[in-house]
């Protein structure tokens, strides 16, 4: 069976800790992990499967995209969408609660570099907003 | 008075597979695949004016008659099945217990039959029985050691005993 089939029936399997734990095997080996043991495919084929899994879940969290260029460095910095919103009174802005580096990457050397990279953090986050150096640039995109 | 009656017949498709069968099947039926369903949109192949005589059959290269021939069973079956919401279904939790009890008996075969009808449900874009199928196969999976599952869907294991013993390690440990 293909790629593709193998990860839809995969899909199908307990994934959360909880479940898995509840989902063990007559050798008391939690299914992923036997899933894991089966062949170097299936092993490649899971590790795919749970880091498309966290990003899918990561992606549907994130709000904001802001690029912070420190020297040579740009630091990619995620902003989730609150989870309670802190409304700041002074200029009625809702400030997302919190914010985590996602990627460190050297600047790119040119403006078309620039734009493909960006372009790959925009496809697969889809964030509402990408801010770089201060500067909203989502509708360049 | 005699008014003329209009029989209304309904509308057939004909469908021939890799091994030169061909099938007539139902246009409502086969609906449900969304690669047969665009290629008779793309192909203008809904003009009523045409006899299903006169029309061109549409050509499966990666589906056999036997598994045609299921598929077409399986698409009788579910003609009336709601249309799917793809958005929906990706918001439902997976589960594999609620295969309904006709789908059941009906992919009740040998492996080799199970897997031809899943590539067929892939490459005709059917998700029902995609799914069906999948959800059997994982219900295959579930509660098996790693060896019964390389025995189950013959699966040659590939570790050498240091690999093997890697993995054991890395899975004492491993928490997703």
């Amino acid at each position: 069976l293909p790629d593709e089939i193998l990860f839809h029936i995969f899909s199908f399997l307990p994934k959360s800790n909880s479940s898995l734990f509840c989902m063990r095997t007559e050798s008391s080996l939690p299914l992923i992990f036997a899933l894991r043991s089966v062949c170097k495919r299936w092993t490649s084929l899971l590790s795919n499967l749970s880091t498309l899994e966290r990003l899918k879940n990561l992606r549907m969290l994130v709000n904001e995209i802001e690029i912070v260029q420190d020297n040579n460095v740009f630091n990619i910095r995620i902003l989730y969408f609150p989870k309670k919103a802190i409304v700041n009174h002074r200029d009625k802005a809702i400030i997302p609660s919190h914010s985590t580096p996602l990627k460190y990457m050297p600047v790119p050397a040119n403006q078309a570099d620039l734009h493909s990279q960006l372009s790959i953090v925009l496809a697969i986050f889809a964030p509402r907003t990408i801010y770089l150096r201060k500067v909203h640039i989502t509708r360049q995109f | 008075f005699l008014f003329p009656i209009k029989m209304t017949s309904p509308r057939m498709i004909k469908l021939t597979s890799n091994d030169d069968k061909t099938f007539e099947v139902e246009r409502d039926v086969i609906k449900q695949s969304v690669t047969v369903n665009t290629l008779i949109t793309d192909l203008n192949m809904d003009d009523e004016d045409v006899s299903v005589e006169n029309q061109m059959a549409i050509p499966l290269p990666n589906v056999d008659a036997a598994t045609l021939e299921m598929v077409i069973t399986w698409c009788k079956q579910h003609r009336e099945d709601p249309p799917r919401n793809e958005e929906e279904e990706e918001k439902k939790e997976k589960r594999t217990d609620d295969i309904p009890e006709w789908d059941k008996t009906f992919l009740d075969v040998e492996q080799s039959v199970l897997f031809a009808l899943i590539l067929a449900a892939n490459y005709m874009d059917i998700k029902g029985l995609l799914d069906n199928c999948c959800k059997t196969v994982a219900n295959m999976i579930k509660g098996k050691t790693p060896d019964e599952i390389r025995k189950h869907f013959n699966i040659k294991n590939d570790f050498t005993p240091e690999e093997e013993e890697q993995i054991r390690k890395e899975n004492a440990w491993c928490e997703d």
